[in-house]
């Protein structure tokens, strides 16, 4: 398991300050806390990105939510969007980063600046869209996406381990069988194609039991 | 094609992992046949499904961080260095602010503690101070300018010097005023002195003090000069002497303040409500009010005496 911020180092600073004999002590112990953690390269958190290290992720969110999340608010966006924004941009950069998609050639800082205002740009234009079909009077239809979503969310909360991990390894990370094999300690990569091929039967199955193939495109 | 590997060329293709040729080859077959795409379409939107189920994981992690530390995290060491930095500075800054006018009082206190001595001293002393102010350019009688003598008994060895009240006339551009300082030493045998011994030490300093006041006399004779000109900026000169005022005196009286002190010798200017200090300088200089406060006070209670 790899640690990111695992060290950090704590000084205290116990400064009294005596102006001089006789007079009251108008400034008495004062206490500063430095606290210094350990900084990560780019170079660094790629790596942890790309072995998977989900601390990463952490890390890269609290290094940089003040200046993503600044972007939206200055743009007329509230703190719930800003967050959310921040999120799924974030979210877009690790999937890059993880599945090997990412040829990032500046600093992760403006790599994940320009996704993040591209994640609003696309939400500003939802909300357009929005209050226009809501002016015209028009029923909102829901997205044949966001039906598959909560369908196969709950799908995969009943396959459970190891389908859920297995499906994620390779919808998501877009990972190779011999990757999803060495990191989840399966013999083979054709032993995980093999799982794989059964735990995406599974899901079918359970995506089916409710909605035919017909209910998401009618 | 066997289902099962239609199934997973499809995954293949939606996760990226065809081959540019095998690609190429797949999106052929998807455009030969309406049912293929429809299948991708559907297998497109769970494998969405999956992507979201994973995002969604992931945020609800992202949700659970205390970001409340972040803010420390984000700055760098070079930016803790910087705020370690002024804070000190800061700090150094307030306890320099704070020490100075403490100095400052310390060392009024210590002038304090020599007029007291002195003062003890004048009950037997009983110098007097006569001041005489005269105009020399009284030829021009459009001039309505009045002079004023002041006598006044020393009571201690600050020395207020002269004030002069003028009222310019329209031709009049150069005046002279003359301050004559004399300071009347009285006779002093020590015979007054029951107690020698005790006061041995305020002898020795009432002895350094007639001296000092001898050199006051000598240097005193302060000679006032004004350059009336139009111009509101106030400047001057003071060398040996010799003051000379440059710019518009007309308008209000004012008065020269000399404050005298065994070390040194102040001078003050007190014009329209403010107050300036004197130094020496040959050359034109601008006249600058005192803002310091403490400074301030101190002028107006001298020149309230």
């Amino acid at each position: 398991m790899h640690f990111l911020c695992a060290k950090s180092v704590q000084i205290t600073f116990n400064i009294d300050l005596y102006l001089f004999e006789g007079l009251p002590i108008q400034f008495n112990s004062y206490l500063f806390k430095v606290r210094l953690n350990n900084v990560m390269t780019e170079q660094q958190i790629l790596d942890h990105i790309s072995r998977g290290d989900e601390t990463a992720l952490d890390y890269l969110y609290k290094k940089y939510y003040p200046m993503m999340t600044k972007m939206v608010l200055k743009n007329n966006g509230t703190v719930e969007e800003a967050n959310d924004v921040y999120q799924d941009g974030l979210i877009v950069f690790w999937q890059k980063a993880i599945s090997g998609d990412l040829k990032i050639t500046s600093k992760i800082s403006t790599y994940l600046y320009s996704i993040c205002k591209n994640c609003w740009l696309k939400e500003l234009n939802r909300k357009k869209r929005l209050s226009y079909t809501e002016q015209e009077g028009s029923i909102v239809q829901s997205d044949p996406e966001d039906i598959m979503s909560k369908v196969v969310k709950e799908a995969m909360e009943v396959l459970g381990d190891p389908c859920k991990s297995v499906l994620t390894y390779y919808y998501f990370n877009e990972m190779s069988m011999s990757e999803i094999a060495d990191r989840m300690n399966y013999s083979n990569a054709d032993t995980v194609k093999a799982k794989k091929y059964k735990c995406k039967k599974r899901l079918d199955v359970l995506i089916k039991k409710n909605y035919t193939q017909e209910d998401f495109f009618n | 094609m066997k289902q099962g590997d239609q199934e997973e060329a499809i995954a293949q293709y939606l996760t990226q992992q065809m081959t540019e040729v095998e690609r190429s080859a797949f999106e052929q077959k998807i455009s030969e046949s309406p049912q293929l795409a429809q299948k991708i379409k559907f297998e497109k939107l769970i494998a969405e499904g999956i992507k979201n189920y994973k995002k969604g994981i992931l945020k609800s992690r992202l949700n659970q961080l205390e970001l409340g530390s972040s803010i420390g995290e984000t700055t760098s060491i070079t930016t803790k260095i910087a705020l370690s930095t002024m804070t000190v500075l800061v700090l150094g800054g307030l306890s320099y602010f704070l020490l100075t006018p403490d100095e400052t009082l310390v060392i009024e206190n210590q002038e304090t503690i020599i007029g007291i001595d002195v003062m003890t001293e004048d009950k037997n002393a009983n110098i007097s101070l006569e001041i005489d102010t005269t105009n020399e350019m009284m030829s021009d009688k459009k001039e309505d300018e009045r002079t004023s003598s002041i006598t006044k008994d020393i009571e201690n060895t600050r020395v207020k010097v002269s004030k002069k009240q003028s009222k310019k006339g329209s031709k009049s551009d150069k005046e002279i005023l003359q301050s004559e300082v004399k300071v009347v030493l009285p006779y002093m045998d020590g015979t007054e002195m029951s107690f020698d011994e005790p006061f041995d030490s305020l002898q020795d300093f009432s002895d350094d003090l007639m001296k000092n006041r001898a050199q006051v006399n000598s240097v005193s004779e302060l000679e006032v000069e004004i350059e009336m000109k139009k111009s509101k900026k106030l400047k001057y000169i003071y060398v040996g002497e010799k003051l000379i005022l440059i710019g518009d005196f007309s308008a209000s009286p004012y008065q020269i303040i000399e404050d005298n002190t065994i070390a040194e010798k102040n001078l003050y200017l007190y014009f329209e409500q403010e107050y300036y200090a004197l130094t020496v300088t040959s050359e034109k200089k601008a006249l600058i009010p005192v803002r310091d406060i403490r400074l301030l006070d101190y002028l107006v209670d001298l020149r309230n005496k």
